[in-house]
């Protein structure tokens, strides 16, 4: 028995749960279709929303240190069409955190003014948080240099033994796997069906394009498919004969116990790793960025690292027990920047992948657009910079 | 069951409070010798909890030892002078001095 | 660091029997053991000077040849063994704190079993423990675990315990067994190859009865009740696969039940090191996959004891010296001829124990019915607290794998790692889907296996 849907979303993470609920809001019918395959970025990431942190490199300091060495002494280590991508991505969270509430009666923890802070340890650093203020501080008044006075007032646990810190209020956090539920419910509130641990296998396609995709629970007659399988993209593309730079980058966490509500305050980020402490109460370490193979390990070093790093930025950690760790494969491209929209191969396959570290905070405004350019719409965005045709020579 | 060694008796503070248990007593020994077998309120329901595994395997017995948050009170030795204090939901940590 | 030699982890019977044959061959090896002695589960000795020891002639005995094989054998009581890592690095933790990462040619994975308690209404008050828990309190600490006491489960263990109480002075108001007396009764057709085991059942037996201890068959205990601390018990007669007959529950005043259903292998470490497990519901569930050198999938990696499938202390020292034997000829250290000749009187020495093991196995084989006693409140996740109502809807909306589940309703993402909740959820799991409950999988283990602090964790950078 065959059935029928207008699109097949492949992948239920952040992302293809994200294109499903845009698509489903619109009318159109739609498929998703998922398997729990270990090592999913969505379970695993830290569901920071930092959309200029991340953008300007800060989210994680393991990466500005290799930005610093890239970008010499520009702030902006992405291009700025991509920091307008999350800062807009960004602002939707307050509403889609109610419209979910409605929908599906999920809360997402979308968390206002937690806001991001970077600390700055050494001179090196502060010199790069200077540009950094001087260059975004007047243009979208979202970022501000904090005194270890006004850190300690606000987050006395945060060391005293540090110059200053940025301060990007605008930077919160979400839980990603509550924000990932609360979508594919939505999706489904919307008309929208979700298949489980429906591993897809082979498309089937005619006159340049897939008419069917088929998978562990059956085949699916489409009008389109979209390609959201996070790090495991480039293996879907490739049952359709299509190449896309997509690999997996590794990073782990260590996660603590769960402490007091308001342990901390703001969601940390530091030359060594990124702290934030979850509604639920645990502290989450992140993380690091391997270019490695689909491996989910942890390393006994990394996360021996991670401590002393969370460590350095709140002494008092020291004393709390860690809970667990783990590894989560981001979808990584050779540039950093999301691949979005229509394959150059085939008519009606879409890519909604590449996410890498920012595909939590991407989420929402990924599946508007994508969404309507399989609609055949103009998307509000343009995603003219995440075409996967950017990559033509490099994969031919 | 008792040989008939003098047992030392040990001193330690349980939620501020000093009290005494014979030595070689776990900190979970040492509640139920000292009456208290709660040895901690749950965070999400404010239950009490209690010794159940007694091998370290379950964490329900998790107690604030020396400023550590949350330590198996099952797989710990009460110490002279030890820091002992009952779980009250969530773990909390303290500023550094 | 100082060379570790094999590292073995568990100090019980088999870990302790696997340090001795390594040890008489020449290698070196380290043992790792959190507890505060050698030992393991049965023969742990007092910590409170003021108890006797019990009179273990065998574990007194093993600790003995330890002793005497020191030179070759590094002991590590009170370290935790969390992680291990790149196959065969294991990370360890003392108790002042300190990590570091031990990196040996073999390990030996005996980490023994821990208890089964299905989940049922009030399983969370305090004064509601495992046998073991009761155990170590009496006879380690001379602790009573509390004033009535009512030991309920399935197994030999129960009466071992009970006996052991009495001893020790406490009050024991009766033991449940869940299995049908009859059941009991066909034991010495299989026992007759180790008489001295039934003997030890019937000593027992006799005890409870010459102490007015009732031995009830059939009973489950369906809820514990109390406000802050149990103070009732709830149990009823059980009809076909252990489900209990509600019309005819009894109550009891007690305030300690000491409740448990057999023992789970303790595979977390197993798991880490990527060995392969396969589900053996007759020896506690998952199990680590070995041949018959009890190697595991892992090279290098041996398992031994109650931890690679529960099947008592004698078979777990045995099964320790083969594996020590094993690891030693993996490195090279004894001749093929000799180990196979060693390996084939120790195989003749385990299959004497297993007719009985088995026959034991069966009559205390987990019956649906115990998966019954739930309410839409009860707890089954203890860790973090997650009602059977919340689990039931996330599997019912498709939550159907270890991960997913955790995701979704917070279930086995606690400290214990879903140790004590996946048993019961996996098979929900499984009949909800349809499947068989080797399809659903263990839980995931992730490092760190026992509670350590970051600060802990951070020093062991200094290792490099
Ligand atoms: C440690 C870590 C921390 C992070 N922190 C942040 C952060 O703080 N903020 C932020 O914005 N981003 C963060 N990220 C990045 C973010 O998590 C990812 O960019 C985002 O989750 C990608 O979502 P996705 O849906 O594309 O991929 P995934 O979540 O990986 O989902 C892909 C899905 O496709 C499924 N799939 C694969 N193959 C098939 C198949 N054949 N058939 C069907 N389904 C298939 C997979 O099983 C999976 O469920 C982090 C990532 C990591 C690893
Ligand atoms: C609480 C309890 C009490 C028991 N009492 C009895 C009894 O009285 N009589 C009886 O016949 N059987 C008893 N048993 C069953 C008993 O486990 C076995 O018969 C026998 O002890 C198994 O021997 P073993 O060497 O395989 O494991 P064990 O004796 O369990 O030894 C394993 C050792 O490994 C250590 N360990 C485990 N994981 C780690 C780690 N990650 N790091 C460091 N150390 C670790 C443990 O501390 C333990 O000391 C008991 C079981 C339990 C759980
Ligand atoms: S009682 Fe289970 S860990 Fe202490």
């Amino acid at each position: 028995m065959t059935d029928t849907t207008d699109v097949v979303v492949i992948g239920g993470g952040a992302i293809g749960s994200s294109v499903a609920f845009a698509l489903a809001r619109h009318g159109a019918s739609v498929t998703l279709l998922d398997v729990s395959t270990p090592g999913r970025a969505t379970s695993a990431s830290a569901g920071g929303l930092w959309s200029l942190g991340e953008s300007l490199g800060l989210g994680c300091g393991v990466i500005l240190h290799t930005a610093q060495k890239g970008a010499g002494d520009g702030p902006a280590p992405l291009p700025l069409t991509f920091m307008d991508f999350l800062w807009e991505s960004n602002l939707r969270f307050p509403s889609l955190a109610a419209e979910l509430r409605t929908l599906c009666g999920i809360d997402i923890e979308a968390e206002a003014a937690t806001g991001l802070l970077y600390l700055v340890y050494d001179e090196e650093q502060e010199r790069h948080a200077n540009r950094i203020i001087e260059w975004a501080g007047s243009d979208h008044g979202c970022v501000e240099k904090w005194t270890p006075q006004h850190i300690h007032n606000r987050d006395p646990l945060i060391t005293y033994d540090l110059r200053g810190a940025i301060h990007f209020p605008g930077d919160n956090q979400v839980n990603p796997m509550l924000l990932t539920e609360a979508l594919k419910r939505g999706a489904c509130a919307k008309g929208a069906r979700f298949i489980a641990e429906a591993r897809v296998r082979a498309f089937q396609c005619s006159n340049g394009r897939v008419v069917a995709v088929e998978s562990d629970k059956g085949t699916i007659a489409c009008g389109a498919v979209v390609n959201a399988a996070g790090a495991w993209s480039a293996q879907i593309a490739r049952l359709a004969n299509i190449e896309i730079p997509i690999h997996p980058v590794r990073g782990q966490i260590v996660c603590t116990e769960a402490l007091q509500p308001g342990t901390l305050r703001s969601n940390l980020s530091t030359r060594d790793c990124y702290i934030l402490q979850k509604a639920h109460g645990e502290v989450i370490i992140g993380s690091t960025t391997e270019y490695c193979d689909f491996n989910i390990g942890v390393r006994y070093q990394d996360m021996c690292n991670l401590a002393a790093g969370a460590i350095r930025a709140v002494p008092a950690l020291r004393n709390v027990m860690v809970k667990r760790t783990w590894a989560g494969l981001r979808p990584g491209t050779p540039d950093e920047l999301p691949i979005l929209g229509p394959a150059v191969e085939l008519e009606n396959f879409f890519h909604a992948t590449g996410g890498f570290r920012t595909g939590i905070v991407a989420a929402p405004l990924t599946g508007e657009v994508v969404a309507a350019s399989v609609l055949g719409q103009t998307p509000k965005f343009s995603i003219e910079p995440f075409l996967a045709r950017r990559f033509q020579s490099l994969v031919a | 069951m008792h040989n008939d060694v003098r047992t030392m008796e040990i001193e330690f503070t349980l939620d501020g409070q000093t009290v005494c248990c014979p030595e070689g007593l776990t900190v979970a020994g040492a509640m139920f010798h000292l009456g208290r077998r709660s040895v901690r309120m749950t965070a999400r329901t404010a239950a009490p909890r209690s010794l159940f595994c007694g091998i370290g395997v379950c964490c329900d017995c998790l107690m604030q030892i020396d400023e550590r948050a949350s330590i198996r009170a099952c797989m710990t030795l009460v110490q002279p002078g030890m820091r002992v204090v009952s779980g009250q939901g969530a773990a909390t940590v303290a500023l550094e001095a | 660091m100082s060379y570790p030699g094999i590292v073995i982890i568990g100090g019980g019977p088999a870990g302790m029997s696997a340090a001795v044959a390594i040890a008489t061959h020449g290698l070196t090896c380290t043992i790792v053991d959190e507890g505060f002695d050698l030992g393991g589960q049965i023969y742990r000795k007092p910590t409170n000077p003021a108890c006797a020891p019990a009179p273990h002639p065998r574990g007194e005995g093993l600790r003995a040849e330890v002793a005497r094989l020191g030179e070759h054998i590094n002991v590590r009581t009170g370290d935790s063994a969390w992680g291990i890592f790149d196959g065969l690095r294991v990370a360890i933790t003392s108790p002042d704190e300190c990590t570091e990462l031990l990196q040996p040619q073999a390990v030996i994975l005996a980490p023994g079993a821990h208890e089964l308690v299905p989940p049922f209404p009030g399983w969370t008050l305090p004064g509601v423990m495992t046998p073991g828990a009761a155990q170590i309190l009496t006879k380690t600490m001379g602790v009573a675990p509390g004033k009535r006491v009512l030991v309920a489960g399935t197994g030999p263990f129960l009466l071992a315990v009970a006996c052991q109480l009495i001893d020790a002075g406490v009050h024991v108001v009766s033991v449940l067994e869940a299995s049908p007396r009859s059941a009991w009764l066909t034991l010495p057709l299989h026992g007759f190859r180790t008489p001295a085991i039934l003997d030890e059942g019937l000593a027992y037996l006799t005890k409870l009865a010459r102490a007015h201890v009732p031995v009830r068959y059939g009973r489950v205990v369906v809820a514990a009740t109390g406000e802050t601390e149990l103070n009732a018990v709830e149990h009823a007669p059980v009809g076909a696969e252990w489900f209990p007959e509600r019309n005819h529950i009894e109550t009891e005043q007690v305030d300690t039940l000491l409740i448990g259903y057999g023992f789970v292998p303790r595979v977390q470490l197993a798991q880490m090191a990527g060995c392969d497990l396969e589900l053996r519901p007759d020896i506690g569930g998952w199990i680590p996959v070995r041949d018959r050198n009890l190697a595991t999938t892992v090279s290098g990696i041996f398992a031994a004891g109650d931890g690679a499938g529960v099947a008592g202390s004698l078979a777990a020292a045995l099964e320790g010296q083969l594996a020590g034997m094993a690891a030693t000829q993996f490195l090279g250290a004894i001749d093929e001829a000799t180990f196979t000749a060693a390996r084939h009187t120790i195989e003749h020495e385990l299959a004497r124990l297993r007719p009985l093991r088995s026959a034991l196995d069966k009559i205390s084989a987990l019956q649906p019915g115990l998966m019954s006693l739930v309410r839409d409140d009860t707890i089954v996740c203890r860790c973090e607290e997650v009602t059977w109502r919340e689990a039931r809807e996330a599997v019912c909306a498709g939550s159907t794998t270890y991960r997913s589940l955790k995701m979704t309703s917070r279930a086995g993402m606690g400290a214990c790692q879903g140790r004590f909740c996946w048993p019961f959820l996996s098979r929900l799991v499984a009949a909800e889907v349809k499947c068989p409950l080797a399809d659903i999988g263990p839980p995931s283990a992730r490092p760190p296996l026992g509670p350590i602090t970051l600060g802990a964790l951070a020093s062991g950078l200094q290792d490099k």
